[in-house]
């Protein structure tokens, strides 16, 4: 037996493992990622020989998943909740055809949101879909609930979701664990047109099943009710990680005189729990991040407060502090307040010797009055130095930028330059199909695709331009033939960090694009500073101010921003913060007094 | 034991993840309930990096309260005073003399206030200021600053002996670089 602290999420992955995945699939994204890096090490590990990939987005990972599922396999899907929606496409017909092996789609969400664009509820998109879903409270419930997912979805033959919160993806615990069994799968395609390929007529007759598969489920959910005393006439009913911050805020508020009902499936709701409730006055529903729990209770019984009723509030992460107040509120329980503070976090920023620093840096230089569409990923960071205006979603940067470009010119207004930004796995993502378009319907614009060669945000994934994959070399896809496969004509590849070279880039593009109404491409080759400080022969370069020169005039540490380039307010001049300096020496071509220096 | 709520924050890069990472497995070897949570994502690309790590009996939620943490360790002053109200009135918070930019102050947006060690020393709570990049820079490296805290931390937690903790760190770090960051560890123990 091995002990270990394991983080939630690959807590979750062992229960895949142990539950007898044999496809597991994913996109990253904060807070899911580690889910499919520790399968692909538990796999080695044990010597499972089970296949693990890196998809190149959510839809592909899910579809991948969903055919392995069909042919009898246990699938897995892992994604964060904005992938969901990218996913929901085949999540929704997936829902009515159901499978013949097993399929889980962990899902985790991003309540706060720290690292998200929203703070959608997944519990809520399987009552849109018509999944279950299973809501664990910490990493062990994860990875049993991961398990008991693949049960449920064998015996209903239905996808069943796994809904993780960044408390539990990023909590840790120790968990103990024994040597991984191999399995063997019967794996065989039966056919079946009329159910795989259905029609809208026999759809609709997998609509009826579906609602009778859920309805059987709603009788054999799973709860747990922790009484305090058999007399209380209170009670809160929760799921997930709020059951544990709940548990502990009536120990911190030392009450007993109020009962926790835990549901471990949020959707369907589970019958008895119409009986249960009826033994209570009062009830509050405290659940993240949307009334899911709430909307189903209604049915039983409408005196019941929460989200809907204004007690919870509507947005936020549910800290303890927060439950803590509204517990004692609403319950009437003394306790002392905790003394409110204005707390604003230091703003994350590029990395000292980041490229995309001197790719924005080139792009406001450039065009100081452009338009600069961008998208998700580190680079969206840009936006401390002016250089991002727009942040969507994953890949629509492009289309966004075709947008604009439509707008002006449907109403012959001066077209301002459009400079678009995009990272090479976001490109691969999401932007291929946007290129097409907007090729296709004659847009105009300046593309630069920012290519660091990994997926650096989410912990530095591979992309199909390095061909790397779990289980050693796959194909490469070069970005270059893939965009001039979209039909661009005019694409040049550059080191952002020769900044004069990527302006006149970005001009020479933009006046072609302008007078040609087509699409131009700058791939801004350069690797991810973090993982060039990896390598062995990294070349540190040592630079220095020279203070003789130096007019503290703010353009390096303000304009360019590294966060190494210091201003002393006091002395007027810059200086070099040695603890931080990654080495690049890219501000050397920043500062036209020359005070920056090559030691 | 009661529940020993530790609150480690400090800027993304500096090595508060890896901290974390060590106490809760030391607690865990020693025989402890551990639940711990972090925060990954885009807060790693130089923003605050907050980490809280619960230790006791029996440990439900990996959150600690405002107000409750029996120690804050902060690799940065900022943080430290940012951080600050999480501690208990009769709490502890141990700090790094280290001082990292916020973007607002790189952009010029504003200062970094020139008196964070005289806010800290009004605080209620102890407070204790470790110059941990001279020490980690005495042990052999200056990024061995988060090996420094973790030791002066270890005073706190006498439920865990000396041997476990130096044994999580062999575990922990690459071997090359274990003598530095043992020695950073006795330094850090040694400053309290």
């Amino acid at each position: 037996m091995h002990k270990e602290i394991l983080l939630g999420n690959e807590a979750v992955a062992l229960g895949l493992l142990e539950g007898g995945c044999n496809v597991i699939s994913a996109y990253p994204g904060t807070p899911s990622s580690e889910v499919l890096p520790y399968a692909n090490h538990l796999n080695k590990k044990f010597n499972l020989q089970r296949f693990v990939e890196w998809s190149v987005n959510e839809k592909s990972a899910f579809e991948l998943a969903y055919a392995n599922a069909i042919a009898g396999g246990n699938s897995a899907v892992i994604m964060k909740q904005v992938g969901l929606n990218v996913a929901m496409d085949p999540l929704m017909s997936a829902a009515y055809i159901g499978l013949k092996g097993a399929m889980v789609v962990v899902v985790a969400d991003d309540p706060g949101p720290y690292s998200s664009q929203t703070e959608q509820d997944t519990r809520f998109a399987a009552m849109f879909a018509k999944l279950p879903v299973l809501d664990p409270s910490t990493p062990q419930e994860g990875r049993e609930f991961a398990k008991k997912a693949l049960k449920i979805s064998n015996k209903y033959e239905i996808p069943v979701i796994l809904r993780l919160t960044n408390r539990v993806s990023h909590g840790k615990q120790d968990i103990e664990y024994e040597e991984i069994p191999k399995i063997n799968l019967d794996i065989k395609f039966e056919k079946n047109p009329q159910r795989w390929a259905a029609i809208p007529r026999f759809r609709y007759l997998q609509h009826i099943e579906l609602n009778n598969k859920i309805k059987k489920l709603a009788n054999e959910n799973e709860y747990s009710l922790k009484k305090y005393n058999d007399k209380n006439k209170n009670l809160i009913i929760t799921s997930g990680c709020c059951y544990s911050h709940i548990i502990d805020s009536l120990k911190y508020l030392n009450c007993e005189k109020v009962d926790v009902l835990k549901l471990d499936m949020p959707y369907p709701l589970n019958i008895e729990v119409s009986d249960i409730i009826n033994n209570y006055e009062n009830i509050l529903i405290i659940e993240e991040t949307m009334p899911v729990i709430e909307y189903q209770i209604l049915k039983y019984r409408n005196n019941v407060d929460g989200r809907l009723t204004g007690i919870i509030p509507g947005e936020g992460e549910l800290s303890i502090d927060k439950i803590v107040k509204i517990v004692s509120e609403y319950f009437k329980i003394k306790f002392v307040q905790f003394p409110e503070f204005n707390t604003k976090s230091k703003k994350p920023e590029l990395c000292p010797g980041c490229p995309h620093r001197s790719s924005f840096y080139a792009i406001i230089k450039a065009f100081p009055k452009g338009i600069y569409p961008s998208d998700i990923g580190c680079y969206t960071l840009g936006l401390n130095m002016n250089a991002v205006d727009t942040c969507l979603c994953m890949g629509a940067t492009i289309n966004q930028a075709s947008g604009f470009y439509h707008a002006f010119k449907s109403q012959n207004k001066e077209i301002p330059p459009i400079v678009a930004t995009i990272g090479d796995s976001t490109f691969y993502h999401s932007g291929v199909t946007a290129l097409i378009n907007s090729v296709y319907n004659k847009s105009a614009f300046v593309l630069v695709v920012l290519d660091n060669g990994t997926t650096a945000m989410t912990g530095f994934q591979p992309t199909p331009e390095s061909g790397i994959l779990n289980s050693g070399h796959g194909n490469k896809v070069p970005l270059k033939e893939v965009i001039k496969g979209c039909g661009i004509e005019k694409i040049h590849v550059l080191n952002p960090n020769n900044i004069n070279e990527m302006i006149e880039c970005l001009k020479e593009c933009w006046d072609y694009s302008v007078k040609n109404e087509k699409i131009s491409v700058i791939i801004a080759k350069e690797p991810c500073t973090l993982l060039k400080l990896r390598e062995k022969d990294y070349k540190f370069i040592k630079i220095k101010i020279n203070e003789d020169k130096c007019t503290g005039c703010r353009v390096c540490s303000d304009k360019f921003q590294c966060p190494s380039l210091i201003y002393d307010e006091k002395r007027k001049k810059v200086f070099i913060d040695y603890s931080t300096c990654n080495g690049c020496g890219v501000c050397v071509q920043v500062c036209k007094f020359e005070a920056i220096e090559i030691e | 034991m009661k529940t020993f709520n530790i609150v480690i924050v400090g800027v993304g890069g500096q090595g508060v993840i890896l901290a974390s990472k060590i106490i809760s497995n030391a607690a865990m070897d020693a025989g402890l309930d551990v639940k711990q949570s972090e925060v990954h994502g885009m807060s790693q690309r130089g923003g605050s990096v907050i980490s809280h790590v619960r230790i006791g009996k029996k440990v439900y939620s990996p959150l600690v309260t405002e107000g409750e943490a029996d120690v804050i360790l902060a690799f940065e002053k900022l943080e430290a005073l940012r951080y600050s109200h999480w501690a208990k009135e009769d709490g502890k918070i141990i700090y790094a003399d280290t001082k990292i930019n916020p973007s607002t102050v790189v952009a010029g947006l504003a200062q970094y206030p020139d008196d964070v060690d005289k806010q800290l020393s009004n605080l209620k709570c102890q407070v204790i200021k470790i110059d941990a990049a001279k020490l980690a820079k005495e042990a052999g490296n200056v990024k061995a600053v988060n090996t420094v805290l973790v030791g002066a931390l270890s005073k706190m937690l006498p439920e865990i002996k000396e041997e476990t903790w130096k044994e999580v760190l062999k575990k922990s770090v690459p071997s090359k670089v274990l003598e530095v960051n043992l020695k950073a560890f006795d330094l850090g123990c040694g400053a309290i």
